[in-house]
């Protein structure tokens, strides 16, 4: 009986010391259970203890003799190794050098990108928040990692899985399966941020550059005209104010009456909601600052008149008279139109990707003109769309329907143009920028909390101010290597690879054998 | 050393007389050239249908057959490395299991040899021996080189090719020394060979698991991986990481052999 035991008792040592090694394993690959995986641990370690106990006079014999000695030393030198080489290997991965050898450079930042980061005045750093499941987790991985080697002082990033944070996940709004990287400027909360769809390159230095530049970057917000005030709390502007100084842009009320010109040190002018007309020096101000490269965000509403119709005309942008009205893209009013009609401008790309929709109240809604009036170098686009069901209602108080003489078909809600003045005297910037808003309503602190929107208002101010220090960056690839294998070159090279070349090994081997066998 | 020299040109001569080496070197020649070909026609293909509707026609994973080094040489050593997982244990798996077997390791044992010189004897064999079945696949890049063109003159991207060889190589070492661990352990060549294999697939495939974790453990993960740690080599990237982690699991196996072989006098 008493050896049965002893067998028994054998056995628990070996049991013990593998439950508690694979706990980990439980814990981490295999269930995720920390209550299995603690049970593991506490049972194979009880196993441990009680092989101990009853073998410890044995253990103790065998301690004096010299496999005891042996087996001491043996486990000493090899988790003293094991400590060596895991310093080494933490070292190796923290300080880690790499040499792309490829001809192209395919594997390595573009120098654009590497200028940006030695450029950086203040630390940056991104916070992805995607889950790791997701197939594009690994590439965003790599390019972080290459930023972070380019600069260890200057990047950092960290990764966030959306699921196991919901609060993070709730404050960008993000959707389950919705991915987003914030990329700021300093440290903390207030820190000036933006935000991005998984970016690549390109988008990621140009998104350091923003931020970057917008701590120089003077907005301009005009007053005199109704236009919805940077200061009055509840129907103002005070939240977009918020978010303009979070993101590093320094935003300022600007009356022109009496001025010549746009102040030099404006980075961007901004027309929210404008209910009476411009003076005809003021709209001349405007002109020459569109002229000469300015940048221009400009919201406004139906059944408004501020007298800029034809400055905007310039520049290829129609304001149509009434209101945008949809049957169908709507949130049950036909005036309160939803959309997720987007052109492809870079503004929408960000909004397409999280699957936006936007909505606009009573809108106004634009006519885009390619040709005739416009002034020469400029090229004007859709931006955001209403369904292809949508019309002009030039009577909305009285009817909700389409009527005859009203424009009917897929209506333009948000345009953007832009015009090259790198020719312009006084030049601000190389090309001017034009975005033209149909709802001004939607920049309003109540209506501010609505991500959708606040993101176009924010994309197309990024859009229109950045555009000095935006860079393109050439898509990293091999050079192209050709091969015309005629049917008999190819014939040749499979019967050279798959016939001859593993029979003559055969053969030799073949040759060997019955030499040895035949000595 | 030189014992270790010696031990490891007997180890070599052994092999070079005996049939088996060679099945191995057919068998990884077959099928090494079987994927060749295979890679080579499906290059051709993608090609020729470039050249009918350009590049901007076909779906976008189809740009790596826009170059050859890239098209057929990065996923022939990709190729390379699955099958080395499958031929090392067979040549690691008699460095000691067959000499405990035909009880020649007792004798071994016996001699004034240092447990040292006969680990680094073994281990120098072993590698001589899965070099030189992994040497003959060099043979279908200088092929391609001698049939391709490219605008800059050579067909191939050569830095990019020999790394990744090199990789195939560090990768041919590890398996070895992982094996002569595992063949220490026992005298059944068949359970060495099991064993190494059953060893070394999960630790390459480890990258499929990281990808369902989070940090931070996705990333020790992800650098234990051998598939992650490799992949960087083939495509033309050098990181001392990659060497770091290769030479630690190496020298790591050999000291376990070390400890292993040593302990057999006290068996």
């Amino acid at each position: 009986m008493t050896m049965r035991a002893t067998h028994v008792t054998r056995v628990l040592g070996p049991f013990g010391l593998l439950l508690l090694a694979s706990s980990p394993f439980t814990l981490f690959l295999t269930s995720g259970s920390v209550a299995l995986a603690a049970g593991k641990a506490v049972l194979g370690a009880a196993m441990l203890a009680a092989y101990f106990v009853m073998h410890r006079q044995e253990l103790a014999r065998a301690g004096t003799r010299r496999t005891g000695r042996f087996l001491a030393s043996s486990v000493l030198t090899t988790l003293a190794v094991l400590g060596v080489l895991v310093a080494l290997n933490m070292l190796a991965f923290r300080k880690n050098k790499r040499w792309d050898l490829t001809q192209e450079r395919i594997f390595s930042l573009a120098p654009q990108t590497v200028q940006t980061l030695a450029g950086l005045k203040e630390k940056a750093h991104a916070l992805a928040l995607i889950p790791p499941t997701h197939p594009s987790y690994g590439e965003l991985e790599e390019l972080f990692r290459r930023y972070h080697e380019a600069a260890p002082e200057a990047f950092d990033y960290a990764f966030v899985d959306p699921r196991r944070e919901p609060a993070l996940a709730a404050k960008y709004q993000l959707k389950d399966g919705q991915t987003l990287v914030i990329v700021s400027r300093g440290e903390g909360d207030a820190a000036p941020h933006t935000t991005l769809p998984v970016p690549a390159e390109q988008e990621l230095t140009n998104a350091l550059l923003q931020l970057s530049a917008t701590g120089a970057q003077k907005v301009y917000v005009l007053e005199g005209h109704g236009e919805w005030s940077l200061e009055a709390a509840g129907e103002g502007l005070t939240e977009l104010r918020r978010q303009l100084l979070r993101e590093g842009y320094r935003p300022e009320p600007l009356n022109l009456l009496g001025r010549k010109e746009v102040p030099r040190d404006a980075g961007l002018l901004i027309i929210a909601g404008a209910k009476q007309a411009y003076t005809a020096p003021e709209v001349a101000a405007l002109r020459t600052y569109l002229g000469e490269g300015g940048r221009l965000l400009y919201f406004t509403d139906a059944n408004t008149d501020d007298g800029l119709g034809l400055f905007l005309a310039d520049y290829g942008v129609q304001v149509d008279e009434g209101v945008a009205a949809d049957p169908q893209f709507n949130s049950g009013n036909p005036f309160v139109l939803v959309s997720n009609f987007y052109g492809k401008h870079p503004i929408t790309r960000p909004l397409q990707e999280r699957g936006f929709n936007i909505q606009l109240p009573t809108p106004r809604s634009f006519t885009l003109v390619r040709e005739g009036f416009l002034l020469p170098g400029v090229t004007v686009e859709p931006v955001l769309l209403s369904s292809p069901y949508a019309w002009v209602e030039s009577r909305p108080l009285e009817d909700t329907t389409p009527s005859s003489g009203e424009k009917m078909g897929q209506l333009t809600l948000v345009a953007a143009a832009s015009r090259d003045t790198r020719a312009a005297e006084h030049k601000r910037y190389d090309e001017a920028r034009l975005v033209a808003v149909g709802d001004s309503e939607l920049l309003l602190d109540p209506n501010w909390g609505y991500e959708a929107n606040r993101n176009l208002v924010m994309n197309a101010m990024g859009w229109a101010s950045h555009q000095a220090e935006k860079v393109t960056l050439r898509p990293p690839d091999r050079e192209t290597s050709t091969l015309e294998l005629g049917e008999d070159q190819m014939r040749t090279l499979r019967f050279v690879s798959t016939d001859l070349f593993p029979l003559s090994l055969l053969g030799v081997g073949l040759a060997v054998w019955l030499s040895r066998r035949n000595r | 050393m030189r014992t270790a020299l010696a031990i490891a040109r007997k180890e070599l001569a052994v092999a070079f007389t005996t049939p088996w080496a060679y099945a191995v070197f057919t068998a990884m020649a077959a099928l090494s050239s079987f994927f060749f070909v295979s890679l080579l026609e499906q290059f051709q293909q993608v090609q020729s249908l470039a050249r009918e509707n350009g590049w901007s026609k076909l779906p976008p994973d189809s740009i790596v057959y826009r170059n050859l080094t890239d098209g057929v040489v990065v996923q022939l050593w990709g190729v390379v490395l699955i099958l080395t997982l499958f031929v090392a244990p067979f040549l690691s798996m008699r460095l000691f299991a067959e000499e405990k077997r035909q009880k020649t390791f007792a004798l071994l044992l016996t001699t004034p040899v240092r447990p040292l010189d006969i680990v680094l004897g073994k281990y120098l064999g072993g590698l001589g021996l899965i070099f030189v079945t992994l040497g003959l696949t060099l043979v279908f890049p200088v092929l391609l080189s001698v049939v391709g063109t490219g605008p800059s003159g050579s067909a191939l991207e050569w830095p990019t090719v020999l790394l990744g060889y090199g990789a195939v190589l560090i990768w041919g070492a590890t398996c070895m020394a992982v094996g002569l661990f595992i063949s220490a352990l026992t005298e059944s060549q068949m359970l060495a060979a099991f064993l190494t294999f059953t060893v070394l697939l999960p630790w390459m495939l480890l990258r499929g698991v990281a990808q369902s974790t989070a940090e931070p453990l996705r990333s020790f993960l992800n650098y234990l991986s051998f598939d992650t740690q490799l992949q960087g080599m083939i495509q033309g990237v050098l990181e001392v990481q990659a060497l770091v982690f290769f030479a630690s699991v190496i020298l790591f196996s050999l000291l376990l052999t070390h400890r292993a072989v040593e302990a057999q006098r006290y068996a």
